[in-house]
């Protein structure tokens, strides 16, 4: 469904994507997770649009999104992007936050969404509401439900638990996980949590210093580990799988 | 990489660029050799313009920064009765343009006025009476008039000093003197030569008062060079003497604020202010009745008096023709300038690089250069495109020289950097998130500008535009210089009937400029409490 083929990006002198490559099937849900400075968020923002690769090319349902000569703007991607704090338009209502995509579908069509969108995310009756007047959580479900009304295959996620309390984030991770597979979403979930990795996604793409030096399932990524570092996170002695057998 | 050239970069550099043409005509005009004048000048009077100058600067900036700053540690670290209501009086100088309080002061001191007869009725003066008009007046009236920027822009740094320094110094043993002067003072310096140097640089653009008061400086040599000697030539040439000083002092400044920029909280939270002991809080309400007093509410009473008195003779068809050319005038200028800081800003937001940044500082550029040179540079560029239209294509008059258009245009030059300030500081409070969400939701460029970063900042757009709507309403020397014939605004007038010893008259004029001018600052005020909030 979408493709990757070597994607190249410096700012400046410094290498911050080196010659990435990889696929996404559809329905699928994958993590890019690395450490900060990684590279991961500049690789989300290429596939969104808002950064332009060096070099490289992308393709999405078989057609090109971007590549030497071609460059298709963010604004024609139909790729939905959840952002680390949201962005929630301050001045909308809920209401117009979620219908902010779809305006120029009939009131009728865009009210019955709002229903819909909202009753999906348990969330009735918070139509009139502002962003300002809701919890983290309750931010972040309206920011899916915007980006489900475009109803766009793709939806990438930056970082959107960073800013949600730990007790809350496990539930909010299955609920988000059970929402999206049961819309048969295709995800790309940027983290440098490795927990956040293992509940929600299908696959793991390990990122360090610009490359992806592993991208498997999360039991592969713990039982044959690639580098010293994915060994750490996910070895048997690590601290993330002894944390999760807790939580479990 | 994010390409360099786009229609936002390309249409800002074009603007930017158009707008800093008279700036770059100077130079270009002064290099082509000398006048008679000139080298006359040279010979006579230009040391003592330049001379003049730095002297006015150096009195000024001392006499500013004894009022600023102590103001400011008084009020801020000491609680007293009425301490509030110092607080904003201290900042009221501000609505009283400096040229207004000159002609204030030399009508109240004159030899006719109250204080001559006051004095000489209680027998403390015969015939040696004094004389006003004079250098050392200046100094006073201007630090009056200009000491409140250092006030506010060093109380709000007073106020901000990082509690992070402060608890270990009070833990350390440090006394509330020994904290002012070793950490306080240090880290309150990049905001007092930045203060500072706004004080110069309106010290350096003064006319109306040096004019008046008959202290020759660069700005008033400007003036009567082009207008009196009618050579544009030497008027150029001391147009970028006055422009070199300006740029010699904000490279200083810049270059002693590089390495301090500091991350500041609130001080309220580490320490409680001391209440004043009763001889100290004698000479504090001394000290800080002194600038209240003379810079505020003596000159405040006596136009509100002249304007009871005389508004009656003064309020006719003339008198409304005039506050519409003003109101005009400064609207279109404001309206001009905010959408221009408004698209400008937004372009260094979606396109944040070197290459923008310094676009962004080059656009702010006009504030830092005297009023009367802009208006120098502007006469001489649409001079020179006049002719070369009249010669191209035989046009039998001026198409912009002494237009509107040419009057709006270096408002625009001169203002801009307060529109984009406020633009600018705004755009760093909303995430550039809320750009990219709205892009992902199938937006442009330009209607994510219109549908969503409109209005969430038009409530500081429209603050942006009466704060340079009241700038333009109250700019003198550039009007002076650039107006239409026979056009007058509320500057010009209350100039011309105080330059004709008609100062009573003038009051009605210097009554809506004062009156204006308090809408920004009951508006900071209210926007402050609602932050506060």
């Amino acid at each position: 469904m979408l493709e990757l083929e070597n994607i190249c990006k410096s700012f400046g002198n410094k290498v911050v994507l080196d010659n990435i490559s990889f696929n996404v099937k559809k329905g699928e849900i994958i993590s890019l997770l690395g450490q900060s400075g990684s590279g991961k968020s500049t690789l989300l923002n290429i596939i969104a649009g808002f950064e332009k690769s060096d070099d490289g090319m992308m393709t999405y349902h078989h057609e090109v999104l971007f590549n030497k000569t071609y460059f298709c703007e963010p604004q024609n991607r139909n790729i939905g992007f959840v952002f680390q704090n949201y962005a929630l338009f301050p001045h909308l209502s809920v209401e117009k936050n979620i219908c902010f995509g779809i305006s120029k579908e009939s009131k009728s069509f865009q009210s019955a969404k709002v229903e819909e969108l909202l009753e999906l995310m348990a969330m009735q009756g918070m139509q009139k509401k502002y962003p300002q007047q809701l919890s983290g959580g309750e931010q972040q479900r309206i920011a899916i439900a915007r980006v489900l009304a475009r109803q766009s295959d793709l939806i990438l996620f930056d970082e959107a638990f960073s800013s949600i309390d730990a007790g809350l984030k496990l539930k909010l991770i299955i609920q988000l996980k059970d929402i999206l597979k049961a819309q048969n979403k295709t995800v790309i979930f940027v983290t440098h949590d490795p927990r956040e990795a293992i509940f929600l996604s299908d696959r793991i793409a390990f990122i360090e210093e610009g490359q992806i030096i592993q991208y498997d399932t999360a039991m592969n990524l713990h039982n044959n580990p690639a580098s010293k570092a994915i060994l750490d996170l996910f070895g048997s002695d690590s601290f993330t799988f002894r944390s999760i057998e807790d939580v479990i | 990489m994010k390409r360099i050239l786009n229609r936002y970069v390309i249409s800002s550099t074009v603007i930017i660029f158009v707008l800093l043409l008279p700036i770059v005509s100077l130079f270009i005009y002064a290099y082509g050799g000398q006048s008679d004048t000139l080298v006359h000048l040279k010979d006579t009077a230009l040391n003592d313009y330049v001379f003049n100058t730095l002297k006015l600067i150096f009195f000024v900036s001392i006499l500013s920064l004894i009022f600023g700053v102590i103001a400011a540690y008084i009020t801020v670290f000491y609680t007293f009765r009425f301490a509030s209501i110092y607080a904003i009086l201290l900042a009221l100088p501000f609505v009283i343009p400096t040229y207004i309080l000159g002609y204030i002061y030399s009508d109240i001191l004159a030899y006719f006025g109250p204080v001559h007869i006051w004095l000489k009725d209680l027998g403390l003066i015969d015939k040696n009476f004094f004389d006003v008009l004079n250098f050392n007046s200046v100094v006073v009236i201007l630090s009056l008039g200009l000491y409140p920027y250092i006030y506010l822009i060093v109380k709000a740094s007073f106020l901000k000093s990082s509690s992070a320094l402060l608890q270990p110094a009070l833990s350390l043993g440090k006394n509330k003197i020994e904290l002012f002067y070793q950490v306080i003072l240090p880290l309150s310096r990049p905001a007092i030569i930045g203060s500072l140097a706004l004080v110069i640089m309106e010290v350096i653009n003064e006319y109306g008062t040096v004019s008046y008061y008959g202290v020759d400086t660069l700005s008033t040599a400007i003036y009567s060079t082009w207008f009196s000697l009618n050579d544009p030539k030497s008027s150029v040439f001391l147009s970028i003497i006055a422009m070199s000083i300006v740029f010699f002092l904000l490279a200083i400044e810049k270059f002693s604020r590089s390495n301090s920029a500091y991350k500041s909280e609130s001080i309220s939270k580490v320490f409680k202010k001391d209440e004043l002991k009763s001889y100290q809080k004698f000479f504090a309400y001394i000290f800080l009745s002194i600038p209240v007093l003379f810079g505020f509410i003596v000159p405040f009473v006596w136009i509100i008096i002249y304007t009871f008195k005389y508004a009656l003779e003064v309020i006719d068809e003339a008198f409304l023709e005039v506050v519409m050319n003003s109101f005009v005038a400064s609207s279109f200028s404001a309206f001009v300038i905010v959408f221009l800081a408004f698209f400008i800003s937004y372009t260094i937001r979606i396109y944040d690089n070197t290459y923008t940044k310094y676009l962004s500082k080059l656009a702010g550029i006009g504030y830092a250069i005297p009023g009367v040179v802009i208006g120098v540079g502007v006469l001489s560029l649409f001079g020179d495109i006049d002719h070369g239209l009249i010669s191209a294509f035989g046009l039998d008059e001026l198409l912009l020289s002494g237009t509107l258009f040419a009057m709006v245009f270096a408002y625009v030059l001169r203002f801009l950097a307060v529109g984009l300030n406020m633009t600018e500081s705004s755009y760093e409070n909303i995430s550039i998130n809320i750009n990219k969400a709205s892009r992902n939701l199938g937006l442009s460029y330009w209607q994510t500008l219109v549908r969503v970063e409109f209005p969430i900042m038009k409530k500081t757009l429209f603050f942006a535009f009466l704060l340079v709507f009241v700038d333009v309403i109250k700019e003198l020397p550039l009007t002076l210089v650039l107006r239409p014939f026979n056009y007058e605004t509320l500057a010009t007038k209350t100039y011309e009937y105080a330059a004709n010893t008609m100062i009573q008259q003038s009051a009605t004029y210097a009554f809506v400029i004062v009156f204006l001018s308090f809408i920004p600052v009951i508006l900071s005020h209210s926007k402050n409490k609602e932050e506060d909030k």
